[in-house]
């Protein structure tokens, strides 16, 4: 066994002739990461989400997850490894109520029906919609179809969970329940693989590995530090730079330094205030 | 609870509790009773009328709402003047002992027995409704879809994969509010835009249908494009097998259900052969004052 | 006023059990020229209330007045109204030209295109509403034009284009009939820093313009850089009318389950930890930056 949940090797793809969506891309991703996947629309992101679950397969080169080459052969074996939460709330409620949902992954699996009933309770419970478990899609709010759709992939007990932009379709107050929930399921399973694809670099600034995508290539890859604090160009990526890191070049500019190791507002604020 | 026609309604009666399998069995043995025949007009109607108050009975146990169910028959007017014109100016040639109603001073007659013949059409196709309506609002679409399946399951032995008929179905039950709403959005961003739904010239009227069919079809393939990666992704495979969430388990009370409804269906069945077959009239039999043919 | 809303309820489903009130007696107004953005949580009434400026939806109680044209289901109020005024009368006598003064523009409008090219489609509101076909086309190409949508797209398919570029088509779409009044809902939801930046920008063209902005959005960072009037609806009420700053400076956002921008975020967390310099007059990033300077750079 290696230390990679993940392992990228010269993947190539594209949905036309001539126009490649992803072009020669290489990476690893260490078990146990929050990994998040940055980069404009159009980059190249949810193409390669869909390659790492094994929904559509590169043109050429290889990826391994947990080992496991990803190939006809293995799809079984792929879907009891890696899930996916997809962007939209909606299309991807596939039960006709809440409780029918979540049990749909364990019922492909051919968990026992009186194992089901338990898991389905648990994992709702999990998300905080066992209230709802009789609730049809059209009663319920985008956030809570989303934390569902979670519970559905949680109930899978995978190693790699992925999120496809699982927050971009949501009011605020849905993307902070989706949030701390992202949080809470780290923390009860520190083992887990977990790979954010996302806008918000507020969010990739605190994770642990930003993979930045650019026009089908990997534009950069590394630590946050290493990958906001050194690139220059990031609006002309199409992408925001993290608040603290904004106060902290534009004091730079001034002849000012703040510590490298301030990340968050809360850290700024702190240090602003000693 | 306003109830949209078909659409599921969350009750717990003793109707919601039983089986689905069960549901179908006796949605489909009460449409039998509807439509057997019952000979002479006098006899159907008696049947009829017992029929009607079996039905209504169901539909109060069921706690559905009759103004619902006759807001719901709007769209049977049209079929009763269909029938009413049929049945009333198709001339009945050779058939003597009929009964005239209105004669015409160019000769044509409208008979009594034209009218009646469509209110017997009329009053069974509106059991129909109701019978349906019960079904559909005591059910969820989940076990509709269950119980089709199960009852599709003879199929299987000839190789048609019917649960992958039953997850389609489901699929298409699941989507419909989803696409409604859709709809919604797409005809208020049209009107916006200055299209008027409701007036118009054909032509016109058909253009303003095009603005709402194509959006919503290009929603439907991005809906399907989504959903199947879903699935997917959730290790669904078509053809490969699956354990169940729910299953079907037959209750106590469904024994009950089952034998009161084949008592029911062999006691109309009776009626009808006696009815028939006997060629007496039934009530006559019952209530020998009544004089033979006095108003029909 | 160009706006005025008047004592406005608005209920789902009247006379049935599972009626609800989604609006409960809103009185505003909003000049021209304004740029408001109206914000609350999700249910909190701001769709229905600006469905209400098109007709779209027809107020159970009280009016909304747009210019001369009045939208409201009470017949009595709207015959008292004709009667006071002649010349309201006469305009709401066409009344379908509301929907041509107020342009709408909902959220992911892009599933509102339908016609086989992209200028065709634009060309369609104009159309309806009975502008000559050469003006129509003569609307259409300045609205592309000022979208951003290059010239050698027109004749393409709109379902050929990517998100963003149907997204900006569709808004051309509204544009192109010329409206006084833009009323948009979330149309930044689902895009990418730079489709927002690029989508606001335009928004901002338009404003400068001279016609009036009304945005629906849970967007505090847009409320910050763009609006210049803000309107809080919470469980159906209008409950606060402010201006950007002063909404993120002295209101409790948590409380109405608003996102605060993280601007403000940082300074309230200065002004809590005790933050040497003085805060209260700082509502720009640079004024951040150069009272931090100042305070700490030694």
């Amino acid at each position: 066994m290696s230390e990679f949940a993940i392992q990228v090797k010269n993947v190539d793809f594209s949905y036309q002739e001539n126009e490649p969506v992803l072009n020669n891309i290489s990476f690893n991703i260490k078990k146990g990461q929050y990994v998040c996947l940055i980069g404009h629309n159009g980059s190249g992101k949810s193409t390669l989400a869909k390659l790492l679950v094994y929904l559509i397969e590169p043109m050429h080169g290889e990826i391994y997850i947990n080992d496991l080459l990803l190939c006809e052969e293995n799809t079984k074996k792929i879907r009891e490894t890696v899930g996916i939460v997809f962007q939209n709330p909606d299309n991807q409620f596939i039960g006709s109520t809440v409780e029918d949902d979540i049990a749909f992954g364990l019922e492909n699996r051919c968990v026992a029906h009186e194992n089901m009933q338990k898991i389905v309770r648990e994992y709702a419970e999990k998300v905080d919609m066992a209230k709802y478990l009789e609730k049809e899609p059209s009663e319920l709010s985008g956030g809570q179809k989303q934390r569902v759709a979670i519970a559905g992939i949680l109930a899978l007990n995978l190693d790699i969970i992925i999120f496809d932009e699982a927050t971009s379709m949501l009011d605020p107050e849905g993307v902070e329940e989706i949030k701390r929930l992202i949080f809470n399921m780290r923390k009860a399973n520190p083992n887990l693989t977990f790979i954010s694809i996302t806008h918000d670099v507020e969010e990739a600034y605190l994770s642990d590995y930003v993979i930045l995508l650019n026009k089908g290539n990997i534009y950069k890859e590394g630590t946050p530090f290493e990958v906001f604090e050194n690139t220059n160009d990031l609006a002309e990526l199409g992408l925001d730079l993290p608040f603290v890191l904004k106060v902290k070049k534009a004091l730079k500019e001034k002849g000012m330094n703040i510590p490298t190791n301030i990340k968050s507002i809360e850290e700024l604020s702190d240090y602003l205030c000693k | 609870m306003t109830n949209v026609f078909g659409k599921y309604v969350n009750y717990n009666t003793i109707i919601h509790r039983a089986d689905p399998r069960l549901k179908i069995f006796c949605l489909i043995a009460f449409m039998v009773m509807c439509f057997l025949p019952y000979g002479n007009f006098m006899n159907t109607y008696a049947v009829l009328l017992i029929l009607v108050l079996v039905i209504a009975t169901l539909m109060i146990i069921s706690k559905l709402s009759f103004l619902d169910f006759f807001k719901s028959l709007k769209f049977m007017w049209f079929m009763a003047i269909f029938l009413l014109i049929i049945n009333v100016f198709i001339p009945y040639n050779g058939k003597t002992d009929l009964h005239e109603m209105i004669v015409f001073s160019n000769g044509y007659i409208i008979y009594w027995e034209g009218v009646m013949n469509t209110f017997m059409v009329l009053i069974r196709l509106i059991m129909m409704v109701a019978l349906t309506m019960i079904f559909t609002a005591t059910t969820t679409p989940m076990d509709i879809t269950y119980g089709f399946e199960w009852l599709l399951y003879p199929l299987k032995l000839l190789k048609i994969p019917t649960q992958v008929v039953a997850m389609t179905m489901s699929l298409a039950l699941r989507f419909i509010p989803t696409l409604l709403l859709e709809a919604n959005r797409i005809m208020k961003a049209q009107k916006s835009r200055g299209v008027d739904y409701n007036r118009g010239l054909i032509s016109r009227k058909i253009k303003s249908i095009t603005t709402l069919i194509v959006p919503l079809l290009v929603s439907c393939f991005s809906i399907s494009d989504d959903l199947s990666l879903a699935m997917n992704a959730r290790g669904y495979d078509p053809y490969a097998k699956r354990t169940r969430y729910r299953v079907l388990t037959f209750k106590k009370a469904d024994l009950f259900l089952i034998i009161s409804i084949l008592i029911l269906l062999a006691g109309f069945i009776t009626i009808s052969v006696f009815a028939n077959s006997v060629g007496i009239n039934l009530l006559e039999t019952i209530f020998r004052e009544i004089p033979k043919g006095s108003t029909f | 006023m160009q706006i005025i809303v008047n004592n406005v309820s608005y209920t789902y489903n009247v006379n049935k059990l599972d009626n609800f009130e989604a609006l409960k007696d809103i009185s505003l107004s909003i000049e021209k020229g304004d740029f408001v953005a109206l914000v609350g949580k999700t249910g909190s009434g701001k769709s229905t209330l600006i469905q209400t400026f098109n007709g779209l939806l027809q107020p159970t109680k009280g009016f909304t007045k747009i210019d001369e044209f009045i939208v409201t289901s009470d017949k009595k109020l709207k015959k008292k109204i004709f009667k006071e005024d002649d010349l309201i009368k006469k305009a709401n006598k066409k009344a379908f030209l509301l929907r041509k003064k107020v342009g709408m523009v909902f959220q992911f409008p892009e599933y509102q295109l339908f016609e086989q090219t992209v200028l065709k489609d634009v060309m369609f509101g104009p159309l309806n509403f009975k502008v000559a076909p050469d003006i129509a086309k003569q609307r259409a190409i300045k609205s592309l034009n000022s979208v951003n949508i290059d010239e050698s797209y027109f004749e393409r398919s709109p379902f050929e284009l990517s998100g963003g570029e149907k997204r900006r088509v569709a808004i051309a779409g509204v544009l192109a009939s010329d409206p006084d009044i833009l009323v948009l809902d979330e149309p930044t939801a689902g895009l990418d820093p730079n489709g927002k930046i690029e989508i606001m920008n335009l928004v901002k063209k338009i404003h400068n313009e001279g016609k009036t902005i009304i945005l629906v959005t849970h967007d505090m960072d847009v409320v910050m850089n763009y609006a210049n009037k803000v309107f809080v609806l919470n469980d159906s009420k209008l409950i606060d009318e402010t201006t950007p700053v002063e909404l993120f400076n002295t209101k409790d956002l948590s409380k109405l389950s608003l996102e605060i921008p993280t601007f403000y975020k940082v300074k309230n967390l200065l002004k809590n930890k005790g933050f040497a310099g003085n805060l209260e007059k700082i509502d720009t990033f640079d004024q951040l930056i150069d009272l931090i300077y100042e305070v700490k750079h030694d």
